[in-house]
């Protein structure tokens, strides 16, 4: 093999996933071809469905070994065919860094997460030590060894990931969807190391991922993906590369990083003033000097936070990784306490009635979909919310036709299993278990997670819909481009203390309209991640 | 771990039971880098079987005394003396109850009697042999509830695991291990959140009790056994793609030694067996 030979090679690539609850059969791949050259940065892009995650596990042997469906074609992974080589074969050349970092963590210590890789080629224990005191500089996470695995932060776990997966010295990097659940900043410092993996190492990156807009200037090459075929591969800004990107459905280009991150002083139309205007409605929810800590730890999660949430208006909720948002909207709905101060529904406090009473007012989503799904059928997974509140069945049936349309899931048979749909259409699923409780204030903890632009937009819609018909909509995020395009309000929280809070407008501009709207929507409702 | 204590999905953040579930969670590991922290976790484990080996051998109240004074020195030079002595209240609803019992329905009836009935075929009767009885059987108790304790406590999983694989243990054997010893902190942040996620759509937890509550646990349970589907999917995923094969020799990036502190520790342990031949001798005698 010669330095110009491709150390990845994909021909005529397709992939089926088996039959699905509903009898579908979801064709993730058709006939993809591509290969890539040592020491190349690529980008893979593509809406949620369009094959992305699907490729990634082609190319360490997960497909076929690992994941059922039937596979066509070949991948070839630095000379060594996927179908005639086992998964852990592929390590020592392939290192592949997952979507959530904490499902990759297998040890609970920092150190041996590192060293778990070498352990299993059976390098002698001074080798491993040596290499461990080396990697450790290279990602500036010396300060992190000796740390147990659950005591960091997502952006943290990332980096770790990254180091224990390099420590191998692959030829190449895989990394799936990196983004998305870091802030800006984490996400600059990202890029920053993958840049100089590239120039100094000579590494191999791919990176499948949505959120492109800090890596389109270390890219080499962009492919993109659209329902399980590539339509446009090349440099960006060339002109094959944008003919091509012209028939994409996706609309997610290489945008800069830089005009997303919101400085609050740039825009002269900000009202840096936090007071709502001169017309001033009764606050639905108040927080008082909020002063939390988990029980047995000594610093604060919360350090004296006061706001109040107006109807008709959305929140947006910015922080780094644990600067204290879900701690805060778990406030929102008594989950939490505070140690001292108080939470106050209009004029009642939170703490004297029992979260499901507090079910009434306020609907709190849960991070992860999966968390609260467990019923047979969609129909029944969106009553179980307004039956706990003692909503009658005739009403509930109402209910249930008007919230399936509103999170664009009327395509979807109402009898079909939720556990068995795709990530994106799970996740719009538990938004509607929410809205269709039908409280006044809406609490939305990190809905993008996994949503691609176009599902970004129609929950966006969505939420200016139910601002309108004047909820009070609170949404923590730190996707800060769903932000700009979804707020009014915009609250940044740092280690438990408010830093900045600001509005577009002043709530008196905002005009409730009435009622009586259709609540058409149609979301890149594709055949979801796979 | 020290890790629930610092994350959002802390498993004490609810307001009910919170203070039952810190008292448990007394028992976990307590990073440290005192004399028993830094034995080899061979030579605890012996320690372990030493301790609990005697306190089962001997019944007689002195030397029972002496092997859990011995503990409590233990425990107090690790520093973690107050939290020893906290743990310790968990059984002691096990205690009072092995005390009353045995002070009524002692093996041993001597000295003078306080009490003595006949109710049907049952001979209740409280005597001071009895009671000395009585007294040395929760010591007992404490001593080898306590040891355990001292062990969990003193002892990282993780370290643990790390002696297992120098004995070139199989490492499909000491990954399971470990990976299990992980899983429990994950496994209480996972229902947390689950709760949190049912009670917001309005499932009622708070009130009533258990049994009342039984036919609400499928909105729970089946939210958590797919939760531990997926993870174990992903990390059977995760260990093949990291190179994890079953039957491979594997090394061990830290290696334990058997030290001098460990070799102290053995020494304490045969004048700790000793002194209660002594004292056992001298009490019966």
């Amino acid at each position: 093999m010669t330095i110009h030979d491709p150390v990845l090679e994909i021909r005529d690539l397709s992939f089926r996933y088996p039959k699905t609850h509903s009898g579908r059969s979801v064709t993730a791949l058709h006939h993809v071809s591509m290969s890539i050259h040592p020491g190349e940065f690529t980008v893979i892009t593509g809406s949620s469905g369009s094959g992305k995650s699907t490729l990634a596990r082609c190319l360490n042997g997960l497909i076929p070994h690992a994941t059922n469906g039937t596979m066509d074609g070949e991948v070839i992974v630095m000379g060594m065919n996927t179908r005639d080589y086992d998964v852990p074969d592929f390590a020592p050349h392939l290192g592949m860094v997952f979507q959530d970092p904490g499902y990759q963590m297998v040890t609970g210590d920092v150190e041996s997460e590192i060293a778990f890789g070498l352990e299993i080629q059976n390098f002698p224990e001074s080798f491993i030590r040596g290499k461990l005191d080396r990697i450790a500089d290279l990602l500036r996470i010396r300060h992190l060894l000796g740390r147990t695995i659950n005591d960091l932060s997502w952006g943290e776990r990332q980096r770790v990931a990254i180091v224990s997966v390099l420590a191998v010295e692959p030829s190449i990097l895989v990394m799936d969807e990196p983004f998305s659940g870091i802030d800006s900043s984490a996400m600059l410092n990202l890029t920053g190391v993958l840049g100089d993996l590239k120039k100094k190492h000579g590494t191999t990156i791919i990176i499948f991922e949505h959120r492109t807009g800090c890596i389109s200037s270390s890219a080499d090459r962009w492919v993109v993906m659209d329902r399980g075929t590539i339509i446009a591969d090349g440099k960006p800004g060339t002109d094959s590369f944008n003919r091509n990107r012209q028939t994409s459905r996706s609309d997610e280009l290489p945008y800069s990083c830089s005009a997303h991150t919101p400085a609050q002083n740039d825009h002269p139309d900000y009202h840096q003033n936090p007071s709502p205007g001169p017309a001033l409605p009764a606050p639905v929810l108040s927080l008082r000097d909020v002063v939390y800590r988990y029980p047995g730890v000594q610093s604060t999660v919360l350090d004296g936070i006061s706001l109040d949430f107006y109807p008709g208006e959305i929140t947006l909720i910015n922080g780094a990784n644990g600067s204290g948002k879900t701690t805060l909207l778990k406030h929102c709905n008594g989950l939490l306490i505070p140690d001292q101060g108080s939470v106050l529904l209009g004029q009642d406090p939170v703490s004297q009635k029992t979260v499901a009473a507090i079910a009434q007012t306020v609907g709190l989503l849960n991070q992860h979909a999966d968390y609260q799904l467990f019923e047979s059928t969609i129909a029944e997974e969106l009553a179980f919310g307004p039956r706990n509140l003692g909503k009658n069945e005739e009403l509930i049936a109402g209910i249930l036709k008007k919230t399936l349309l509103e999170c664009s899931l009327d395509h979807i048979d109402p009898l079909t299993p939720p556990l068995g749909l795709s990530g994106g259409e799970k996740q719009r699923v538990a938004l509607a278990g929410i809205l269709a409780m039908g409280t006044p204030v809406v609490v939305l903890d990190e809905p993008t997670f996994g949503l691609d632009p176009g599902l970004k937009h129609s929950l966006t819609e969505l939420l200016h819909r139910l601002c309108r018909s004047g909820k009070t909509v609170i949404v923590a995020t730190h996707d800060e481009e769903f932000g700009q395009a979804c707020g009014n309000r915009f609250i940044r929280i740092a280690a438990g203390r408010i830093e900045s809070d600001y509005r577009k407008f002043p709530i008196s501009a905002i005009r409730p309209i009435q009622t009586g709207e259709s609540g058409e929507l149609r979301g890149g409702a594709g055949p979801g991640e796979y | 771990m020290r890790a629930l204590e610092s994350t959002d999905d802390h498993p004490l953040a609810g307001r009910r039971n919170a203070r039952a579930l810190q008292r448990l969670l007394l028992l976990q590991f307590r990073p440290g880098d005192s004399f028993l922290h830094r034995l080899d976790p061979w030579t605890k484990l012996l320690v372990l079987l030493t301790v609990s080996v005697m306190a089962l051998l001997f019944s007689s109240l002195p030397a029972l005394i002496v092997v859990f004074v011995f503990e409590l020195l233990l425990a107090f030079t690790s520093r973690i003396g107050l939290k020893f002595l906290r743990a310790l209240t968990l059984i002691s609803p096990f205690l009072i109850m092995v005390i009353i019992l045995d002070s009524f329905f002692s093996k041993v009836s001597s000295g003078q009697v306080y009490f003595s009935a006949q109710i049907g075929f049952i001979h209740p009767e409280v005597t001071t042999g009895g009671i000395f009885f009585a007294l040395a059987m929760g010591i007992r108790l404490l001593t080898l509830a306590g040891i355990s304790f001292l062990f969990i406590m003193t002892t990282s999983p993780d370290d643990f695991i790390r002696s297992l694989k120098n004995l070139r243990a199989p490492p499909v054997l000491t990954f399971s291990l470990g990976y299990a010893l992980h899983s429990t902190t994950t496994l209480a942040g996972d229902t947390r959140q689950i709760m949190d996620a049912q009670r917001s759509r309005g499932l009622e937890l708070d009130r009533g009790t258990l049994i009342k509550n039984v036919n609400k646990f499928t909105a729970l349970f089946i939210p958590l056994t797919i939760s531990l589907i997926k993870r174990s999917k992903n990390t059977s995923d995760a260990m093949q793609v990291r190179g994890f094969r079953q039957s491979m020799p594997q090394s061990c990036y830290k290696s334990q030694k058997f030290t001098r502190p460990d070799l102290f520790m053995v020494i304490m342990l045969a004048g700790l067996v000793i002194t209660m031949i002594v004292v056992n001798l001298y009490a019966t005698g």
